[in-house]
C-alpha cells in the first residue's frame, strides 16, 4: 500500500466515522411525551456549566412536575435541578447521581422513594432506557445498562415476582435485547419508519433549568381523592432492602448527603404500605428523611386535592409552586446553600424565572382545562403507577 | 458464525490481519486453523464428520493417484511389446480398480450425508407403506444433527475423487493443505462448491495485501449485506407470515408470496456468496460466481444456469454427463429410437437423465416430498420445452412474432419469472400437500383488488417498507443490466471522482445501517405517552 | 468428415452458424442438453466412444477442434 492510499484509508474511515457518529446521535430514543421532557434536562444537563448547581432532585415522574428550580432560585439563590425520569428505576439511582456528579458537585442528593414500590419496580425495558439512552456513553452508561439487565434477570427469578405471576396467571417476559441496550441505534434505527422529527435533528433543551412544560399538563386541574393515609407497613423484601442499602452507601462512601422524600400527590392504601417501610428502614439506618404524604405535611405545603393535581399522582404547577415554596424553604433553613443571586454565571437562572413567570401566568390564561375527577365510589385503584 | 453477526465481522478482521502479518510459508496455515475454528463455532463434535470425510477422500484420492501414476508408467514402459487387445485389457483392469476405490469412497462419504440428512424421512415412509399394507411400521426415528455445511462439502469430495479417475490432475499429498481445501471458511456454509484445480492452487499460494484487491473486497462484502439486510430480511416477514398460514390467503397475495420468496432466497444466497467472495478476494483467493442475474433468464434451463451455478455444473459433469454418456443409456437410447422414432426416441434416454439430475437437485435441498415435487417441477419445464421447441416455433411463425426485439426478451424473462415463482411454493410451503393447495388456490382464485384495499399492508410490513424493497428491487435491477452489459461496477466507481466514491460508499454502509432488517425494532406504540 | 459434422451441427441447431463460432462452449451456445445429444450422433456417425473426460470445452468450442477430437479417437480404436 503506498502513502497515498494509506492517507487516504485513514482520511475515509475518519469521514465514514464522523456520518456514523452522526446518525447514531439522531437515531435515538424518540424524544416525545413523557421522554420529550427527559431528552430536555438530559440535554440541559450535559450543556449546564460546571460545578454550579447545590443540590439534585433525583425518583420519579413526581419530581420535575412538583419541582420549580427558576422559582427556588429566585427566592433562595440556589441552583437545585431535578434529574429524574419517569418511573425511573431505583436501582439505578446511584449511577444517575455518578452521572450528575461528573459536572456537577452537588453537596446534596434529594431521592423520592416512591419508586421503591415493587409495582415500579418492575423493570420494564422503557423504564430503564429513559436513563440509558438519554446518557452520553460512558463508562458509566456502560455499567448502568449492566446493572438494569441483571436487575431484570433478578426481578424475574425472585420468588415473589414468580409468585405474583403465576397468581395473575402472566408469564415471564421475554429477555431483554441486551446487545440493542447497550448500543440503542440497534434499536432505533428503524425509526425512519414511523417518522423523524425535528427534535430527532435539533436536540430540545430545557429552558426554564428543568421546569416541565409538556403540553397543558402543568395547567391542567383533575379533582382527585385526597389520599388516605394509612399506617400500614409492608415488608420489604431482600430486592428493596439492597437497593436502598446501595444509596445508603453511595452517599457515606463519597460524602454525599442524601434526603430521602416522598413526593405529595395521592398515594393509594396499596402503595403507602412499601413506602411506609421504607421510610422505617431509611430511618433505622440513621438516614434524613421527610414523608411529604402525611396529613400534616399536606397541611403544611397547602396542598388542595382538588386544585392542585392534574391526575391522581402528578401535582400541576399551581401545586408546584405551593411544594417549590415549601421545600425550598426548608432546604434553606436546613442546608445552607450559598446565595448565589446576582454572580454573573447563573444569568441563565434568571432568565429562566422571567421565563417561568411568563410560562405561568400564560398558562393559566389559556391552556387551563378541567378534567373530570374520579369517581367519589371507586375504590382505591391498585393499577396507577409513578 | 451466521454472516449477519458482530462475532463473524470481528472473526474476519482478525484473520486478515494475521492472515497479512504471517510469513508467507505460513499463510495458508492461517486459513486451515481459521476455517477449523469457524467451523468449531457451529458445534464443535460434528467436527468429526467434517474430518472422517476428508481423511476417506484424501487417501482414496492418493490411491487414485498412485494408481494413475503407475499405470501410465507401465503402458509408456511396455509400449513397444503390448499389443492394442492386451493395452485395452490393461486399461480395463485399472479402470475396475479405480472404480472400486470410487465406488468405495463415494459410498461412504455419500452414506454419511444419506444417512444423517434422509434417514428419518426414508424411515418414515416405509412405515407409511408398512403400515398401508397391514404391517407395524416401527423403525424408529433417529435424532440426528447435520454437520455444517455437509450438502457441500460432501459433493466437492465427490467432484475430487471423480476427477482423479479421469486423471484430470495429480492428487493432493499434504494432508492439511488438502484439509484447507475442504474446510475453507468462506465457502462452507453454503458455497460455492469448488473444484479442485480451480482453488486448492489459490489457498496454498501466499497473498500479498494489495490496496485495490482489497478495497474492492470490502465493496463486494458490503454489497453482500445490502442485499440481505436491507432486501433480503425485509421481504422475508410477509412471506413468513403468508407462509406459516396460508389458509386465509389466495389468489394474487399467494403468488406474490412465492414470487417474495423467490427473491428472498436470492437476495439471501446471492448476498451470503457476495460476503463470502468479498472475504476470500481480500485474502486474495478467488471463488468462483454462484449467480449470474438468474432474473434475466428467458428460460428455466437458463435460470438454472445463472443459478447456484457451482449445483448445476456439478450435477452436469458427475450425474448428467456420465449418465447420458453410459453404455446403459446408449442402449437405452438404441431401444427407444426403435420404439419411438428418430425425434423423440433420440432425445429420450436424455430427458431421462435431465428427470434424474433435477430430482437430485430438488432432493439435495431438503429431505421431504416438496422437495422431490420441486424437482420434478423444474425437471417437467425443461423437458416438455424440449419436447415442444418445434410447436412454440410454429406459432410464433404463425403470429408473426418478432423473436430479435426486446418486447420478446422481455416476455421470455416475465415467464420465466412467473414459472419460477409457482416453483418456489414448493421449495417454500410447509408441506407437499400445503404447496399443491397454495399452488392450487394461487391460480383459481385471482383477486386483483387486494393491490388497492390495503391487503398488503396487514402482512408486517408499512408502505414505508414496501417503498424500500421497490427501491432496492430498482436499484439491484439497475445494477444487473449494466452486469449484462459487461459493465464491472466496482471498477467503475473506482473510475469515478473520490468526492462521489465516498458518497457511494459512506450511503451503502449508512443504508445498510439504518434500512437493514434487523435489532429487535422500536415500535411507537411502546412509547406513547403513557399517563401516569 | 467436415461436411458430415456440419450436417449433424445443422440438424442440431439450425440457426447457428458454426463454422464462424469460437466459443460455442464458453458462451453458451451449445447447453449440455445439445452435447450429450451431438455426442451421441457422433459416436453413431464416427464409431468413436466420446466420454466423459473428453468433454472439455476445448475441444467443442470450435468445429475445428471437434475434428480433431473424433480424428484422434478414432486413431486410438
Amino acid at each position: 500500500m503506498t502513502k497515498k492510499q494509506g492517507i487516504r484509508s485513514v482520511l475515509f474511515i475518519l469521514a465514514l466515522s464522523m456520518v456514523l457518529c452522526l446518525i447514531v446521535n439522531v437515531f435515538t430514543i424518540p424524544a416525545e411525551g413523557d421522554t420529550l421532557s427527559v431528552k430536555k434536562r438530559y440535554n440541559d444537563f450535559y450543556d449546564e456549566p460546571e460545578n454550579t448547581w447545590d443540590c439534585v432532585l433525583v425518583g420519579t415522574s413526581c419530581v420535575d412536575r412538583e419541582w420549580i428550580a427558576p422559582l427556588a432560585w429566585k427566592d433562595y439563590g440556589m441552583a437545585v435541578y431535578a434529574m429524574n425520569t419517569d418511573v425511573q428505576p431505583m436501582y439505578l439511582t446511584t449511577n444517575v447521581l455518578k452521572e450528575v456528579r461528573k459536572k456537577q458537585d452537588v453537596k446534596l442528593a434529594v431521592v423520592d422513594i416512591r419508586g421503591i414500590k415493587m409495582k415500579s419496580l418492575r423493570p420494564d425495558e422503557i423504564r430503564i432506557r429513559r436513563v440509558t439512552d438519554s446518557m452520553k456513553y460512558s463508562k458509566n452508561r456502560w455499567e448502568t445498562v449492566a446493572k438494569g439487565i441483571q436487575f431484570y434477570k433478578d426481578y424475574y427469578s425472585h420468588e415473589d415476582v414468580l409468585a405474583k405471576l403465576e397468581k395473575d396467571g402472566d408469564e415471564v417476559p421475554e429477555d431483554l435485547d441486551e446487545m440493542s441496550m447497550y448500543f440503542s441505534f440497534l434499536k432505533y434505527h428503524s425509526r425512519w419508519e414511523s417518522g423523524m422529527r425535528k427534535a430527532d435533528f435539533v436536540p430540545p433543551v430545557s429552558t426554564m433549568k428543568g421546569v416541565y412544560d409538556f403540553e397543558e399538563m402543568p395547567f391542567t386541574v383533575e379533582e382527585v381523592k385526597p389520599t388516605k393515609v394509612v399506617s400500614d407497613r409492608e415488608e420489604l423484601n431482600d430486592m428493596q432492602i439492597a437497593i436502598l442499602d446501595e444509596i445508603l452507601e453511595y452517599g457515606k462512601e463519597t460524602g454525599l448527603e442524601l434526603l430521602f422524600i416522598s413526593s405529595p400527590s395521592q398515594l393509594s392504601k396499596y402503595e403507602q404500605p412499601e413506602v411506609n417501610a421504607a421510610f422505617d428502614y431509611l430511618e433505622e439506618q440513621g438516614a434524613k428523611t421527610i414523608n411529604f404524604n402525611t396529613e400534616e405535611k399536606y397541611e403544611e405545603i397547602g396542598i388542595n386535592f382538588s386544585e392542585d393535581l392534574y391526575n391522581d399522582h402528578h401535582l400541576n404547577s399551581k401545586g408546584a409552586v405551593k411544594f417549590t415554596k415549601y421545600f425550598s424553604k426548608y432546604l434553606s433553613e436546613n442546608y445552607h446553600f450559598e446565595d448565589k443571586r446576582g454572580q454573573e454565571a447563573y444569568h441563565e437562572w434568571d432568565e429562566a424565572y422571567d421565563l417561568f413567570v411568563a410560562f405561568y401566568e400564560n398558562g393559566w390564561k389559556n391552556l387551563y382545562t378541567k378534567v373530570g375527577g374520579s369517581n367519589e365510589n371507586e375504590e382505591d385503584s391498585e393499577e396507577t403507577e409513578d | 458464525m451466521d454472516f449477519i453477526s458482530v462475532s463473524f465481522l470481528i472473526f474476519v478482521i482478525i484473520l486478515v490481519c494475521a492472515y497479512f502479518l504471517m510469513p508467507d510459508k505460513y499463510k495458508w496455515a492461517v486459513l486451515l486453523v481459521g476455517s477449523y475454528v469457524f467451523y468449531g463455532f457451529s458445534g464443535i463434535k460434528l467436527v468429526v464428520f467434517l474430518v472422517f470425510t476428508t481423511g476417506v477422500t484424501f487417501f482414496s484420492g492418493l490411491l487414485l493417484g498412485n494408481i494413475n501414476e503407475d499405470s501410465a508408467r507401465h503402458l509408456k514402459l511396455h509400449k513397444a511389446d503390448l499389443t492394442r487387445e492386451e493395452k485395452k485389457e490393461y486399461k480395463n483392469k485399472v479402470s475396475s480398480r479405480k472404480k472400486r476405490v470410487v465406488a468405495c469412497a463415494v459410498v461412504v462419504n455419500l452414506g454419511i450425508l444419506i444417512f444423517l440428512k434422509y434417514f428419518n424421512f426414508i424411515a418414515k415412509n416405509i412405515n407409511l407403506v408398512l403400515v398401508k399394507v397391514g404391517f407395524a411400521g416401527n423403525i424408529p426415528l433417529l435424532k440426528l444433527l447435520l454437520p455444517l455445511g455437509i450438502s457441500f462439502y460432501t459433493l466437492q469430495s465427490i467432484a475430487y475423487i471423480v476427477d482423479l479417475y479421469r486423471g484430470k490432475y495429480k492428487p493432493d499429498r499434504n494432508f492439511f493443505k488438502f484439509s484447507l481445501f475442504m474446510v475453507y471458511f468462506p465457502q462452507i456454509i453454503q458455497g460455492p462448491i469448488a473444484r479442485y484445480d480451480q482453488l486448492a492452487h489459490q489457498l496454498y499460494v501466499p497473498h500479498k495485501f494489495e490496496y485495490t484487491r482489497v478495497t474492492q473486497g470490502m465493496q463486494l462484502i458490503l454489497w453482500g449485506y445490502m442485499k440481505k439486510l436491507i432486501l433480503a430480511d425485509r421481504i422475508a416477514i410477509p412471506v413468513n407470515f403468508i407462509f406459516d398460514n396460508p389458509a386465509p390467503h389466495e389468489g394474487f397475495v399467494l403468488f406474490l408470496a412465492a414470487a417474495g420468496y423467490g427473491l428472498q432466497v436470492y437476495a439471501d444466497f446471492s448476498g451470503g456468496m457476495d460476503i463470502a467472495r468479498g472475504v476470500s478476494q481480500i485474502l486474495g483467493i478467488e471463488l468462483v460466481l454462484n449467480f449470474e442475474r438468474p432474473y434475466f433468464a428467458g428460460s428455466i434451463s437458463e435460470f438454472w444456469r445463472r443459478w447456484h451455478i457451482t449445483l448445476g455444473s456439478w450435477m452436469r459433469d458427475y450425474v448428467f454427463y456420465p449418465l447420458s454418456l453410459s453404455k446403459a443409456f446408449a442402449t437405452l437410447g438404441k431401444r427407444t429410437r426403435k420404439v419411438f422414432g428418430n425425434y423423440i426416441g433420440k432425445k429420450l434416454p436424455t430427458f431421462l437423465s435431465m428427470f434424474i439430475v433435477f430430482l437430485l437437485v430438488g432432493v439435495w435441498h431438503g429431505s421431504s416430498w416438496k422437495y422431490v415435487a420441486y424437482g420434478l417441477w423444474n425437471g417437467i419445464i425443461i423437458v416438455s420445452s424440449i419436447l415442444l421447441e418445434p410447436v412454440y416455433e410454429k406459432i410464433i411463425e404463425k403470429l408473426k412474432i418478432n423473436t430479435e426485439c426486446f418486447s420478446w426478451r422481455f416476455f421470455q424473462m416475465a415467464r420465466t419469472f412467473i414459472l419460477c415463482s409457482f416453483g418456489r411454493f414448493f421449495s417454500r410451503g410447509k408441506t407437499c400437500l400445503t404447496a399443491i393447495d397454495m399452488f392450487k388456490r394461487a391460480l383459481a382464485y385471482p383477486n386483483p383488488w387486494v393491490f388497492f384495499n390495503g391487503t398488503f399492508l396487514n402482512l408486517g410490513l408499512s408502505y414505508k417498507d414496501y417503498y424500500v424493497i421497490f427501491i432496492s428491487i430498482l436499484v439491484f435491477l439497475v445494477v444487473g443490466i449494466m452486469q449484462e452489459k459487461g459493465i464491472h461496477i466496482r471498477e467503475k466507481i473506482a473510475e469515478q471522482n473520490l468526492y462521489f466514491r465516498w458518497m457511494i460508499y459512506i450511503g451503502a454502509v449508512v443504508a445498510v445501517l439504518i434500512y437493514g432488517s434487523y435489532g429487535s425494532g422500536y415500535s411507537a406504540s411502546e412509547f406513547i405517552y403513557q399517563q401516569f | 468428415m467436415k461436411e458430415k459434422l456440419l450436417e449433424i451441427l445443422k440438424d442440431l441447431r439450425a440457426e447457428v452458424e458454426f463454422e464462424k463460432e469460437t466459443k460455442l462452449i464458453d458462451d453458451g451456445i451449445l447447453d449440455s442438453f445439445d452435447i450429450v445429444t451431438l455426442v451421441a450422433e457422433l459416436n453413431a456417425e464416427f464409431d468413436i466412444e466420446i466420454n466423459v473426460m473428453d468433454l472439455e470445452p476445448d475441444n467443442f468450442n470450435t468445429v475445428n477442434a471437434m475434428l480433431e477430437l473424433i480424428e484422434k479417437l478414432q486413431e486410438e480404436g
